[in-house]
């Protein structure tokens, strides 16, 4: 501060130039933290596509992936090759990454736009309704309500119902994070519980299978279901990275945004619907993963910060390394037989984030 | 003494408390469990030892017969001791003062009980049992039915009956038998919702809890039978369907003894997994199938697998595709596929939309089973109930179509179905279990 | 800009916060809220900024109703300084008052957006901390990063809500120069909430005296500052002496035995 009584304010050009490359030093490490994620990304696909239970050289995996594309430079190995790395595997690695990124893009604008660091995609009741319209199908389900389809359907049914429900009951007091979250617990419960009801009724192979269902599961991934998913987190995320900035500004207290012209209401409801969105397709097709949505952005925080803009792209990447490791554990450790992913991505992801968080010096949160 | 090891038994039971829940499915898994509740139920156990092989103390006079009264009911491990059924049971008819008959038997949990005849009042928990009753014709005497017993045509007099509450994941209503006053309560113990040692302690002596089965062992449903026929003084029809299914085997097996290893096909078991997509199956550890196996002369594709207690939870797909199998039976359960298959299921369509369904899964399209015409679809009950042996006979003539040119497993389901449940079905309607027809 | 504040009432439920405040702002003017806690100080601040919707009265902005003028052009013209920084997960003090740049920027920000940003955290002698995070700060840089934020909007009326309190004396004047040299240079006005009087004295060009939700008085300092309105707002005794520059400094000697609120509350 060089002037006192002067009221003209000089600004010194030297500081200005070291302080706009200092900054622009820091946005460049946090754009190296996201592009490095980047390959690590593809490395763990192309790991994952490489790995499996049947024995595939390197050299087959990439030949058949490349024959799909370039049929006359590239020949086929065999049908069953083909078949299992195009119907099989690339399937479950795009899934895995897909379901990834949006579960831990969710968590990331959820624990924001909800200024809770506990705040987590599988909250708001979402992963209890889906279950219990999953439930109600597998206990109850007749007709054109039964099976796998009507399985997803209903899950997903219930987890948007639900998560209108929320939004729509937390407006009439102004969205505000607490009552959101509140609301959102209490619906959690209140499906827990018909769920434990109906499973109560049934008989034990269906209750288990219901509880089972909740259990994140990759088998039997298919195209279709890859094919649905992917806009779907294509244009979510692609709308939640848009609002990143609007998200710094919301975590930054309610009355700060609205003073910054931010209309806070209608910003909030639509993230939240948004990741909802996102978290009720994941979980209809794939069930609850549980820890990575809930992890990934703390982890990105501890080396970038908080900045959406950059928090937002790098918990996404960081959610899909995340759960292709843990698929890659999962389908490797027992082979022939497939561990569930969600049971591993809390083995894996637990313990480092743990040693994370002791070696931690700057207080994040 | 391998198959009714009582710790086993013990510990299976701990270790579904343990989990909360328990499944009758889940009970097939029995030694997996055990991997979660072991500890647990090891040190449960030293509380309630248990004198398997000392004899029978008896102060009066013993009416069975004398040669097997060391081997109590549930301890034979001999596979082919159906024909003579009176000689593996421990059953002291004692007569005393009052003139109270009593029989003393040895449950599937191992416990040694007593009770006084005749059984008049009858109490269970578990739809198994209730079929099972049908069988040794003593449904009449039932008083209270469980809540999962719905079939009519089957299980006459259902609508009148009052009903004991008892849930798979919850708890027996007990303050509902002993208004009841049942002279027994038969249990499946290592299914749902019972903690037997809670059960014993709320209703014994009054009310003796009889253990049925041990639905870890293949030869259970037959030897549950005949227990069941000793507790009812109905030996007559235990022993009726104890020679029905030694029947079954024998002339199975008459055929497939000599089928030497190159002739055994290779079977892939797709049991209905948690969730539609999972591929589980059964390893070689879970004795029934290890059975089915080896009765009808297969080989499971799954055998040495990894497993919990025989269960294997979700096979990887693409190791099925570089698998060389010939065989594949799904088993089609109610819970994911309602009214597809079962007792008086006549339209084969809702069947064949399931196998098209199966057969276009990108896992076994173009597979040896599918081009053979080799996939089938079995009702769940055949593998998880009294109806096993009826397995044995559409699983040979699926497998060796050429070996039962003669026999005909829909007829030995309509023999079971109007001997033993004594429902009047049509020969042709009696139901879809086992599809295509073979 | 021309600030009118019309009839304003606002309530919490059922209990009146403001009854009825009236007054004009006008360019190049520090105009200074004072009065004791819950006279309705804040909640006026917040009113004008329309953080608060006001159950009856407008405000009205260049003549214009402040309801109808979209939020973020609001922004463009008013910018709020809260008491204190509320940021869930704690972000750079660069990037804090980066967002104050957020009303005149589409989703993401420009080069002339940095240089601005830059150019206010110099003004407040941020430099050294620009790159620490906004928890790791003391309460009165909290304070100063929550006032660049807020310079950085460039508006025309700038709401202060005890935005000084936490600084120490020196930091406090210093801020309040700052203050005053850009309303009298860039010819907008500023509207603070503050607790001290002689802060107050020195840089207001008028007072506005609260005390439960109603303006007991409003002139300049010299003529506001009076023992009399003193005791009649705060119920407390003062020497007030006017200094060499004709500005009034307030000395408060002891609580008035009679107690104004007490008295009030029996005589209703």
């Amino acid at each position: 501060m060089n002037q006192s009584s002067d009221t003209t304010f000089k600004p010194d050009i030297i500081k200005a130039t070291a302080l706009k490359k200092e900054q622009r030093k820091a946005n460049l490490k946090k754009w190296r933290f996201i592009i490095i994620l980047i390959p690590i990304m593809i490395l763990l696909m192309a790991i994952n596509a490489q790995t499996g239970s049947a024995n595939l050289s390197i050299g087959d995996v990439f030949t058949t992936i490349l024959h799909k594309f370039f049929p006359d430079t590239f020949a086929s190995v065999s049908d069953m090759v083909n078949k299992i790395i195009w119907q099989l595997r690339l399937p479950r690695v795009l899934m895995a990454m897909l379901a990834g990124i949006g579960l831990a893009g969710a968590g990331c604008v959820m624990q924001s736009s909800l200024k809770n660091p506990l705040a987590d995609p599988l909250l708001l009741g979402i992963s209890s309704s889906a279950g219990f319209g999953a439930t109600l199908v597998i206990i109850l389900g007749v007709g054109i309500l039964s099976g796998t389809a009507g399985i997803i359907t209903s899950a997903f049914f219930f987890a948007i119902l639900v998560s209108l429900v929320i939004i729509g009951l937390s407006s009439f007091k102004g969205a505000k994070p607490v009552t959101m979250l509140l609301i959102g617990l209490a619906m959690t419960y209140l499906f827990q519980s018909l769920t434990q009801l109906l499973q109560y009724q049934s008989s034990a192979e269906a209750a288990k299978a219901s509880m089972m269902w909740m259990v994140g599961d990759l088998s039997g991934v298919e195209w279709s279901e890859v094919a649905i998913l992917f806009p779907i987190i294509l244009v979510s995320c692609g709308l939640l990275f848009w609002k990143s900035w609007d998200l710094n500004i919301l975590s930054s207290g309610d009355e700060t945004a609205k003073s910054l012209g931010i209309n806070v209401f209608r910003l909030r409801v639509f993230l939240m619907a948004v990741a909802s969105l996102v978290t009720a397709a994941i979980v209809s097709f794939i069930g609850v993963i549980a820890f990575v949505g809930l992890v990934c952005p703390h982890i990105c925080r501890m080396f970038i910060g908080s900045d959406n803009r950059f928090l937002f792209p790098a918990s996404c990447l960081a959610g899909a390394v995340l759960l292709l490791c843990a698929d890659c554990v999962a389908r490797t450790v027992l082979s022939p037989v497939i561990l569930p992913p969600g049971v591993i991505t809390g083995l894996l992801g637990a313990p480092f984030f743990i040693q994370l968080v002791m070696r931690q010096r700057r207080e994040l949160i | 003494m391998k198959k009714y090891n009582k710790n086993q038994f013990d510990k299976t039971i701990d270790a579904h408390k343990k989990k909360g829940e328990i499944s009758r499915r889940h009970f097939l898994l029995g030694a997996g469990s055990l991997v979660f509740g072991g500890a647990l139920g090891g040190g449960l156990l030293s509380g309630c030892k248990q004198e398997v092989t000392t004899q029978t103390v008896s102060t009066t006079k013993t009416v069975s017969i004398p040669t097997t009264v060391e081997v109590p009911v549930m301890t034979t491990v001999t596979e082919t001791a159906y024909s003579t059924v009176t000689e593996m049971t421990t059953e002291t008819v004692t007569e005393t003062a009052a003139e109270v008959k009593t029989v003393t038997i040895t449950d599937a949990a191992g416990r040694e009980i007593t009770v006084n005849l005749p059984v008049e009042r009858v109490a269970y928990l578990h739809p198994a049992i209730a079929e099972s009753l049908v069988i040794v014709n003593a449904w009449d005497r039932v008083i209270a039915k469980d809540n999962y017993t719905f079939d009519t045509l089957i299980f006459p007099g259902l609508d009148n009956m009052p009903v004991l509450p008892y849930f798979e994941s919850g708890s027996v209503d007990y303050e509902k038998i002993i208004e009841l006053q049942p002279d027994v309560l038969l249990v499946l113990p290592t299914a749902g919702g019972i903690d037997l040692n809670e059960a014993i302690s709320k209703l014994e002596p009054e009310i003796p809890v009889i253990s049925v089965f041990d639905t870890n062992d293949a030869d259970t449903w037959s030897k549950g039978i005949e227990l069941l026929g000793a507790v009812m003084q109905r030996e007559e029809e235990a022993q009726a369907f104890a020679s029905f299914v030694q029947s079954i085997e024998d002339s199975v097996t008459a055929k497939t003894s000599g089928l030497v290893e190159a002739d055994k096909p290779s079977v892939l078991l797709k049991i209905s997994g948690w969730t539609i997509d999972q591929f589980s199956s059964f390893s070689n550890e879970f004795a029934p199938v290890k059975k089915l196996v080896d009765v009808t002369g297969a080989v499971n594709l799954a055998a040495d697998l990894p497993s919990m207690g025989g269960w294997v939870e979700n096979i990887d797909p693409e190791w099925l595709v570089t698998q060389d199998y010939d065989y594949v039976l799904v088993d089609i359960w109610e819970s994911y596929y309602p009214g597809a298959m079962g007792v008086g299921v006549l339209d084969t369509s809702a069947a064949q939309t399931i196998l098209e369904d199966l057969t276009a899964m990108n896992v076994f399209e173009g597979s040896k089973p599918v081009i053979d015409g080799h996939f089938y679809l079995m009702d769940h009950e055949l593998i998880m109930s009294i109806r096993y042996p009826m397995l044995l006979a559409y699983a040979a003539k699926a497998f060796h179509p050429e070996l039962f040119i003669d026999f005909d497993p829909d007829a030995v389901m309509q023999d079971y179905l109007t001997r033993f449940i004594r429902i009047e079905v049509d020969p042709i309607e009696s139901g879809l279990f086992f599809y295509p027809k073979l | 800009m021309r600030l009118n504040v019309q009839n304003l009432s606002f309530g919490y439920g059922r209990f009146p916060v403001l009854k009825g405040v009236s007054f004009n702002i006008v360019p190049g003017e520090i105009v200074c809220l004072v009065g004791p806690n819950g006279s309705g100080k804040s909640t006026l601040i917040r009113c004008i900024d329309s953080i608060l919707q006001p159950q009856s009265g407008k405000i009205l902005v260049n003549g214009e109703d402040s309801r109808r003028i979209p939020r973020q052009e609001l922004a463009r013209q008013m910018a709020y300084v809260p008491q204190g920084i509320q940021q869930a997960f704690p972000i750079t003090v660069f990037d804090t008052v980066m967002m104050g740049r957020r009303p005149h920027s589409s989703w993401r920000s420009s080069e002339s957006d940095v240089n601005k940003v830059i150019e206010v955290i110099q003004l407040l002698g941020l430099d050294d901390i620009a790159m620490k995070n906004c928890n790791e700060l003391s309460g009165g840089q909290q304070q100063r990063v929550m006032i660049a934020m807020a310079l950085a909007q460039e508006p025309d009326i700038l709401l202060l809500d005890e935005a000084t309190s936490a600084l120490d004396i020196c930091y406090q004047l210093e801020v309040m120069e700052t203050l005053t040299g850009l309303v009298k240079e860039r010819d907008i006005s500023a509207v603070m909430a503050i607790h001290d009087l002689n802060i107050a004295s020195r840089y207001a060009d008028r007072v506005i005296m609260l005390k439960n939700g109603e303006i007991i008085m409003e002139g300049p300092p010299e003529e506001s500052f009076t023992e009399e309105n003193i005791i009649k707002v705060y119920g407390v005794n003062a020497l007030v002496k006017i200094d060499d520059d004709g500005k009034p400094s307030i000395v408060p000697v002891r609580r008035n035995k009679i107690k104004p609120d007490l008295k009030i509350s029996i005589s209703g």
